[in-house]
């Protein structure tokens, strides 16, 4: 079955090459060139991808995607953007844009990043209904369903991309992962310039769950090679 | 020394006010006189307003001439186009209300003069960044134009393979072009001041490893190792970890870039006091002395010679030293002709954990 994907896009020329590229993957693209009828139009129907610049007359890109959010249902959403600052990208993934793309951007990254949204969701939907036993490592616990975290008893607080990152490393205990590993991994694309995000995260996990972060016990430092998650796979699942 | 008006005022009107009973006593004997007395009152009275509108004329003239001096020095300044700062001998700090009055305005024009004198450099290094950019933005431009307009002109009547060899030429210079505006966009951001940092603590041997391991694989298509010797014990830093990278990428893929095929490039980290220091070194083949102290500059490109080749903007160390200013940090650059370059550069050290704790809340 064929994708809705919606463009709003106020560059009609821009939204016409996203048209033309995202036909050949079998997606049928609606295009919109303003804010207001982007909302509207958000509001009344469901779609399989939403492609949202962030510039937009009328309401603008992340008001849309505020209110794509607060749906019930969850809708991809790939942001455009001609700023590149990286408070913009940071505010975009923060919100729960699922990838973003600077202007100008090459039509074959385009494709790209929309196929790994499509496979992403897919791969989502049948996750969710496997693999949702509790991981113990050492006197950590983790539980998927709930999304809970536990060191030694006392619960802990972890952002969504900071307890999925953990949930990663705990369930392959000794497995080198290097940072680009991670990042298309957890965050689902990989892209220049965003890939210290996943040192950030790695520095605030630490921070969170290790009793010193300097002699990190869980998180470790492979030098030369990436990170790994303490263990050689011993630990017990329940 | 009296340091105010008033002091001085009191002081000339006693000195007035004992000449005028100098007279009177000198005047006295007459005083007795009885048939003199109406013709003497009149005197008084006409010798006191006299006097006081002398005295006053004297009081005026004595406090207003410095006033003229300084109206007319603040004239001189406006018409000399703000250029010359005014400076009168007799004002200064420690002297009565108008000493004073006249040593401020002599330094806010001094001020004035020098912050003119800057905002004119200023805005002649921008027509002469502007100039080089248009120049470089120019350049990728006309060939994409001119392959364009190729295609159009002979649509259809063009082998395929020059055909694609036109789109590629074109695709090319987009390229170049998109990275020239994305890196001018970045400095003028950081040069306005409009940037927050976020910084946080991390252990910058961990994100140096990563930069060197991303560029690692462009590094050996060009044959060049990267090395870089981290241990457990690296120090960690509060920086913004973004634009930290951002630095360490420049340096690392800059030294890649000018070395030669079998070279080598160097990442080390020391703890230097409270701050720690990064060094990036090449085998690569090295600066000019003369070239040195330009590196930094917006427009600098060791390698501008290559015309066409050249494909890197320029401005990837001006970048580079505002991030690290931004820091608080400084950067500098050793050379030797044949034998290599190295760029070093130093962040503020975290506080030791558990204070990095408190220091950087999550």
């Amino acid at each position: 079955m064929n994708k809705q994907v919606l463009v709003i896009e106020d560059n009609e020329d821009i939204a016409r090459l996203i048209k033309l590229q995202l036909s050949d993957l079998n997606c049928n693209v609606k295009l919109v060139f303003d804010g207001t009828r982007g909302a509207e139009e958000i509001a009344a129907k469901t779609y399989d991808l939403l492609i949202l610049d962030v510039m937009l007359p009328g309401v603008d890109g992340m008001e849309i995607l505020r209110r794509v959010r607060a749906r019930p249902d969850y809708m991809p959403v790939l942001m455009l953007t001609a700023k590149s600052s990286e408070l913009d990208r940071v505010l975009g993934l923060e919100m729960g844009a699922d990838d973003y793309l600077t202007k100008p951007f090459s039509v074959l990254e385009l494709c790209a990043r929309v196929k790994a949204i499509f496979r992403r969701v897919t791969a989502m939907g049948s996750a969710q209904a496997s693999d949702s036993a509790l991981v113990r490592r050492g006197e950590l616990s983790l539980d998927p369903e709930r999304r809970e975290v536990q060191v030694a008893g006392r619960s802990v607080d972890l952002t969504a991309k900071e307890f999925d990152l953990l949930l990663y490393f705990a369930r392959s205990p000794g497995r080198v992962h290097t940072r680009e590993q991670l990042l298309s991994q957890v965050w689902g694309y990989s892209h220049s310039g965003y890939e210290h995000t996943v040192n950030s995260h790695i520095n605030r996990l630490r921070a969170k769950i290790e009793r010193n972060p300097n002699e990190p016990e869980y998180i470790q430092t492979v030098w030369g090679v990436g990170y790994k998650f303490a263990g050689s796979g011993k630990g017990e699942a329940a | 020394m009296s340091r105010s008006l008033s002091a001085r005022l009191g002081l000339m009107l006693m000195g007035l006010f004992a000449l005028l009973a100098a007279v009177l006593v000198a005047t006295s004997q007459q005083m007795f006189e009885l048939q003199r007395l109406p013709h003497l009152a009149a005197e008084l009275a006409l010798g006191s307003i006299a006097f006081t509108l002398a005295a006053a004329l004297l009081v005026f003239h004595f406090f207003t001439r410095r006033l003229r001096q300084l109206e007319q020095a603040l004239d001189r300044f406006g018409v000399a186009d703000l250029i010359a700062p005014v400076r009168l001998a007799w004002a200064r700090p420690d002297g009565d209300e108008i000493d004073r009055l006249a040593f401020n305005f002599g330094a806010l024009t001094l001020r004035i003069a020098e912050q003119l004198r800057m905002l004119e450099r200023t805005d002649r290094e921008r027509r002469e960044l502007l100039a080089n950019v248009s120049h470089d933005l120019r350049t990728p431009l006309a060939s994409m134009q001119g392959y364009l307009e190729m295609l159009l002109l002979r649509h259809g009547s063009l082998p395929p393979e020059e055909e694609r060899n036109y789109l590629e030429v074109a695709a090319k210079h987009t390229e170049r072009l998109g990275r020239l505006v994305n890196e001018l966009f970045e400095l003028t951001k950081l040069e306005a001041d409009r940037v927050e940092l976020q910084k946080e603590v991390f252990p910058l041997a961990e994100l140096a490893q990563d930069v060197a391991q991303k560029l690692k694989l462009r590094a050996h298509t060009r044959g060049v190792e990267i090395v870089t010797h981290f241990g457990a014990a690296s120090p960690s830093v509060t920086a913004d970890i973004g634009m930290v990278e951002r630095v360490l990428e420049n340096l690392i893929d800059n030294a890649v870039r000018h070395t030669p095929e079998g070279g080598k490039v160097s990442v080390d980290l020391a703890a230097v006091g409270e701050r720690v220091e990064v060094c990036v070194a090449d085998t690569g083949r090295g600066i000019a002395a003369s070239d040195l102290p330009y590196v930094f500059d917006r427009y600098y490109r060791a390698d501008r010679t290559e015309g066409e080749k050249a494909t890197h903007a320029g401005l990837g160390l001006a970048i580079t030293q505002r991030i690290v200013a931004l820091h608080g940090g400084a950067i500098r650059v050793e050379s030797r002709i044949g034998e290599g370059t190295r760029f070093i550069f130093d962040l503020p050290a975290a506080p030791r954990w558990p204070a990095a704790r408190e220091a950087v809340s999550f």
